[in-house]
């Protein structure tokens, strides 16, 4: 057998691997500390830690949406970063306390009057209304979807949450395009909500 | 001292020998550069794939183009938890701004727009979405399988505004059923001339007490309330390669080549016919050109007229990239069937789906709007839908707790109107990544499609409060033009070559022996899914086709 025949042959050995989060933090960089502070309260204010799940904090929530967001396109950077001013404004204004240390029934003063259901890709158009709504459904998936969230379930003995049909990249040739490409694509409309 | 030798250090005999090799190189390059294939599908879509299906087995040999490569599902997909993607399932951020069916999952199935480019005007947003492999857009469609009635090919003389179809339902009755047939349509026969019945697996399933409440409701007003009519496919799937494309390689007459994009169609400059194609090899940007007999463009309605207008051929008309229209989608309601809560349904209540065909401007006219809109109703008894309820932390997981299973909703399928406006136009300034031209898209809603979707939540929220459904969720707003993926009409078919690009059977005017079979040709939307009338159009116009080749007309 030649030795390139012998390759081909070869399989991969099973080596299990971890996610970094098991590990590591993620550094946070792209909030001011006031907002990340803001973030923070706002993540354990709207998702706590339930009997046998994590709350936000515990699952990474605020590190994760202070890296998501720091890579995010401008007017969803803007989005976060007006609303948890404003949070922390409204705050200040009705308790003359910083958000980041509003108890629950003063963050709620100033949180409630903001939800109102949705549907589709249809979140409220409002300013700080669109901001809280947003904000809570990311808040959510980032906890639902984290790993910890997994070791949870696995915990309790429910079924692995969240497992779906992942398309990995197709046959990309990416080279063409990175290389070839001069095309630039349109800006991002304003209705792209996630 | 050996024989003298040329400023290439070769001998005589040698340059002699090369000369020959090469003249005899020449010869085969213009031999393989002269062979002409019979047809060229451009598109390996579902109409691509049917065309290729119905000519092999007619003894027609056919070539087909994808732009994309060979998908392999073994190779390209596996499930896996959402932890371990990157993204926490959000997806790279603004990877797909255009494309709000993306998720983390499956944002690779979709064209980067980074790749393949368009512009539209800031003020009117377009949604196109697009996948680029063998099999197109066929292997992810929504597979909601419907017929198309006279109140959309003749809706000109229904209510003014447009032009008929050049064909009517009689016409493509006879298509339609072997269409069903292939696709395996599961329906309920139900004997609306909106709605024509075909050639269903009947679903005999009994409806849910919830949806009887609603179908009950639904009569008090005279609105339809039905079984869904979808495609069960085969195997999973319903798709071009698997129900049509295998048929065709069983014919050991088809050729299929993934990864070429035609940039060009041209022409015979004697005849005036299309004879063939320039493509580029997406890898290594290698042009090539195949003849043709005949070209077949089904390569999706948009960038089936990006290819005419970039090779400016079929426009005799000036019709060719105008009266883009789709369906609204995206308005709907979310109600909570009361006695669902709790944990406390009982069995039969909750549970299925259903669909309203269009109820609207059929015997009588609705103001505020022309055309109509079909709802998709769904019972849902799994979990409720966080978004829709405006709580949070533990007071929130309490109301999902109670409401879970209870969860009742519609959306809407709203025919748009076809204006002249509506239109796309090269742009040679930018180009995509293998250098061709790319679209401008020009195209926005008007109060017709506003009033209909108020008039869609008004009629669905009387019929959930006949009911007796909570209503929680009333959203008016519909998504931006293209997000139904049912783009169609910028080649529209016509009696007359001075409105149309191609005639009843799918044929160009300018060009006897270039057929169109996507959604381009569609002269209005209706609400319809447009795959199964897509398919009916190119069985004919295939059969027509080779017919005419037999004669020897094309």
């Amino acid at each position: 057998m030649s030795r390139v025949e012998a390759m081909a042959r070869f399989h991969t050995p099973n080596i299990p691997v971890s996610q970094p989060d098991a590990v590591a933090m993620t550094d946070v960089s792209y909030f001011t500390p006031l907002r990340y502070a803001t973030l923070v309260h706002l993540c354990e204010i709207m998702m706590p830690a339930g009997d046998d799940y994590p709350s936000a904090s515990k699952a990474g929530t605020p590190e994760f949406l202070d890296f998501y967001l720091g890579a995010s396109p401008d007017d969803h950077q803007a989005l976060y970063n007006n609303g948890l001013d404003q949070l922390n404004a409204d705050s200040m204004k009705q308790f003359n306390i910083p958000f980041a240390k509003a108890d629950a029934k003063q963050a709620d003063a100033v949180i409630r009057p903001h939800l109102k259901g949705w549907m589709n890709d249809h979140p409220p158009r409002e300013g700080q209304v669109r901001f809280i709504n947003l904000a809570h459904r990311d808040i959510r998936t980032a906890t639902i979807n984290s790993p910890a969230w997994a070791i949870a379930a696995e915990a309790v003995g429910e079924r692995t949450p969240g497992v779906g049909l992942y398309w990995h990249p197709i046959d990309p040739g990416i080279q063409t395009w990175v290389n070839r490409g001069m095309a630039q694509a349109t800006p991002t409309t304003k209705q792209k909500h996630s | 001292m050996g024989e003298p030798r040329d400023g290439s250090g070769h001998t005589h005999h040698e340059a002699e020998a090369l000369l020959r090799h090469f003249a005899s190189q020449k010869e085969s390059r213009e031999s393989m550069a002269q062979k002409k294939v019979d047809v060229l599908i451009i598109g390996s879509g579902h109409t691509g794939g049917l065309a290729a299906k119905i000519l092999t087995e007619k003894g027609i040999s056919c070539t087909m183009l994808d732009a994309g490569p060979m998908l392999n599902f073994e190779k390209y997909r596996e499930l896996k938890p959402v932890h371990e993607l990157p993204y926490r399932g959000f997806d790279a951020p603004g990877r797909l701004p255009h494309v709000f069916q993306s998720s983390e999952f499956n944002a690779n199935q979709w064209v980067d727009e980074k790749v393949v480019p368009y512009y539209h005007p800031p003020e009117q947003p377009y949604n196109w979405v697009r996948v680029r492999s063998v099999g197109g857009r066929s292997p992810f469609w929504g597979r909601q399988s419907f017929r198309h009635s006279d109140y959309e090919f003749k809706s000109k003389d229904h209510d003014g505004f447009g032009e008929n179809w050049p064909i009517s339902y009689k016409d493509l009755e006879p298509y339609y059923s072997p269409v069903e047939a292939l696709f395996r349509v599961t329906g309920h026969t139900d004997g609306l001339s909106q709605y024509p019945d075909g050639n269903f697996i009947e679903d005999k399933s009994p409806w849910s007490d919830a949806m009887q409440r609603f179908v009950d409701s639904g009569k008090k007003l005279g609105v339809p309330v039905t079984k869904p009519r979808s495609s069960l496919g085969k195997d999973g799937m319903a798709a071009s390669i698997n129900l049509f494309l295998p048929d065709a390689v069983a014919t050991g007459k088809l050729t299929t080549i993934p990864n070429a994009i035609v940039r060009q169609v041209t022409m015979d400059k004697k005849t005036g016919l299309a004879d063939g194609v320039i493509f580029i090899d997406r890898h290594s940007h290698r042009e090539m050109v195949l003849k043709a007999r005949v070209v077949i463009v089904a390569a999706g309605t948009l960038e089936t007229t990006r290819l005419l207008m970039a090779s400016e051929i079929c426009n005799s008309s000036g019709a060719l990239g105008h009266y883009l229209t789709d369906q609204i989608y995206g308005a709907g309601i979310i109600c909570s069937v009361p006695e669902a809560r709790d944990g406390k349904a009982a069995h039969g209540l909750m549970g299925g789906g259903a669909l309203i065909p269009r109820f609207r401007n059929l015997e009588t006219k609705t103001n505020g709007f022309l055309r109509g809109y079909a709802v998709n109703v769904s019972c849902n008894n799994g979990p409720f839908d966080a978004r829709a309820l405006p709580f949070y932390g533990k007071e929130l997981e309490q109301k999902l707790q109670s409401y879970n299973g209870s969860g009742f909703s519609t959306n809407i399928m709203g025919e748009t109107l076809g204006h002249y406006e509506n239109h796309v136009s090269l742009n040679k300034q930018v180009v995509d990544a293998w250098g061709m031209p790319t679209l401008n898209i020009y195209t926005k809603y008007t109060d017709n499609e506003t009033n209909m979707a108020k008039d869609y939540i008004d009629t669905m929220a009387a019929m959930a409060e006949a009911a007796g459904f909570d209503i929680l969720i009333k959203n008016y707003e519909f998504n931006p033009p293209g997000y139904s993926i049912h783009e169609q009409g910028t080649a529209r078919m016509s009696d007359d070559p001075k409105k149309g690009v191609v005639n009843k059977w799918n044929q160009s005017y300018d060009m006897k022996n270039l057929f169109i079979t996507d959604a381009s040709v569609f002269v209005s939307a209706g609400w319809q899914n447009p795959t199964i009338t897509m398919c009916a159009l190119t069985m004919r116009a295939s059969e027509y086709l080779a017919e005419e080749m037999r004669k020897g007309n094309v």
